[in-house]
């Protein structure tokens, strides 16, 4: 039995470090009981973040008017974005959301490698 | 630090392995008394007085029931989020004296907070958006709705123990330790610090109610509204996760109502028989009286739902912040 009495961040970090080590440790276990154990049957659905009245109306009401536009006249673009980001699927926006923010990490740290070449 | 002893909190006690016991048995009881309260038989053949059925119920899931796969659906990080709920709540307990190692520092309860109410939340969040369904979404947006009342509620009802126990000079100051060590005192200490205590238990226990999702808040789920609600599409290993999430958390609720409010096993010492008789007994009654509420009361509509939280549960914390620091400047 003991008692460690420490600082807030000291008790944050052994206690996130703890929380990783446990998922890792269910996940493992869970990862062995699962595998091959999934079916498809039954049907799929979509559910669309999109107000019904883009998808009904002809002139799209004005909470909608962006994506309305979006949809009449940058068409194109509008099935890219919705393929991309919105297809309903969180791994693709996971990897979406990814890939944006690595390069944006990516372009920091050359910004600050080329601060410090200068400096 | 003592790195298997910190191994054995976390694996084997009070974490993994005792409390999923714990958990499994706390749901075996609360089925049991709900039954019998409501003149049922509950849970009766599987082991004695049917005290294995919960764990029967969970080895199905993970063992013999398929997962249904849908095109928009992302097992792994549904797996992913469920498990974070559940080890956020058992990394914890190392904040609990019932550890063999405790973790204590200032301002702790900030910490406690962030991982019972903040990565708990966040992992359910990510593992129902994991399925989408439009039943599903209709059910998080009300398990949403509930949160953002009942944080603040059980946040301000903890504050009140850890404020008081800081006044009477414990140290480390602010830190679930001394609540959960200190917190039998202040029954008898003074009046005011008496009816602060009554009211922040009140409001806990309501708070905890909608917490864990039991009558009458089980609105996310509402069967006949909503199927299942946020846990509609889940089957086999996500569903035993999820219900082993769901008892989990509802054993370290009654755990955090026993040492917070009602003292844990003090004045005895945690390995004395008595304390442990104690510490028992103040976990049943805690159990208990959320079972006894859950069968008491029938579903309410969402925005009932909310202003009794509101009502019975945010105001008392609030008036017993109050009162605790009227007894801070007195």
């Amino acid at each position: 039995m003991g008692t460690i009495v420490s600082d807030p961040f000291t008790v944050t970090l052994i206690v996130t470090g703890t929380m990783l080590l446990l998922t890792i440790i269910i996940y493992t276990m869970v990862l062995s009981i699962r595998r091959a154990k999934t079916s498809q049957l039954g049907e799929e659905m979509y559910i669309g973040g999109e107000s019904e009245d883009i998808l009904s109306l002809k002139v799209p009401s004005v909470l909608a008017l962006y994506w309305g536009i979006v949809r009449r006249s940058w068409r194109k673009a509008f099935d890219i974005l919705r393929d991309v980001v919105h297809s309903g699927i969180l791994n693709e926006w996971y990897g979406y959301m990814t890939m944006w923010l690595s390069l944006l990490l990516l372009l920091s740290l050359i910004v600050i490698l080329i601060r410090m070449y200068i400096h | 630090m003592d790195l298997p002893l910190l191994l054995f909190s976390v694996i084997v006690f009070p974490g993994l392995v005792f409390i999923s016991s714990l958990a499994l048995f706390s749901e075996w009881l609360y089925r049991k008394l709900t039954a019998r309260m409501q003149n049922r038989m509950g849970p009766s053949y599987t082991g004695p007085i049917g005290v294995i059925q919960p764990f029967a119920d969970l080895v199905k899931l993970l063992f013999a029931k398929e997962i249904k796969k849908q095109r928009y659906s992302a097992i792994g990080i549904a797996e992913i989020g469920l498990i974070i709920s559940i080890s956020s709540i058992i990394a914890s307990l190392l904040l609990l004296p019932i550890s063999p190692l405790r973790l204590a520092s200032p301002y702790d309860i900030i910490v406690f907070i962030y991982f019972y109410a903040v990565w708990h939340t966040i992992g359910i969040i990510i593992a129902v958006l994991a399925y989408p369904n439009p039943f599903t979404v209709a059910g998080l947006s009300r398990l949403i709705a509930i949160i953002v009342v009942v944080e603040p509620t059980i946040f301000m009802a903890l504050l009140i123990p850890v404020l008081l126990t800081s006044n009477m000079g414990c140290i480390p100051q602010y830190s679930i330790f001394c609540a959960a060590t200190w917190s039998w005192k202040l029954w008898l200490e003074s009046p005011l610090s008496f009816i602060a205590m009554v009211l922040g238990l009140i409001s806990m226990f309501i708070a905890s109610q909608a917490k864990l999702g039991l009558k009458p808040f089980d609105i996310p789920e509402a069967e006949q509204e909503l199927i299942a609600g946020h846990i509609t599409e889940y089957s086999g290993t996500l569903l035993a996760l999820y219900n082993l999430s769901h008892d989990i958390k509802l054993a370290f609720t009654a755990l955090i109502i026993a040492y917070l409010f009602l003292g844990g096993p003090y004045p005895y010492r945690h390995l004395s028989l008595a304390g442990i008789a104690l510490l028992i007994l103040k976990y049943l009654i805690s159990l208990m009286i959320l079972t006894v509420i859950r069968s008491s009361f029938g579903r309410l509509r969402i925005d009932q739902g909310l202003i009794i939280v509101l009502k019975y549960g945010l105001i008392p914390s609030i008036i017993g912040l109050l009162i605790a620091l009227m007894e801070l400047l007195l």
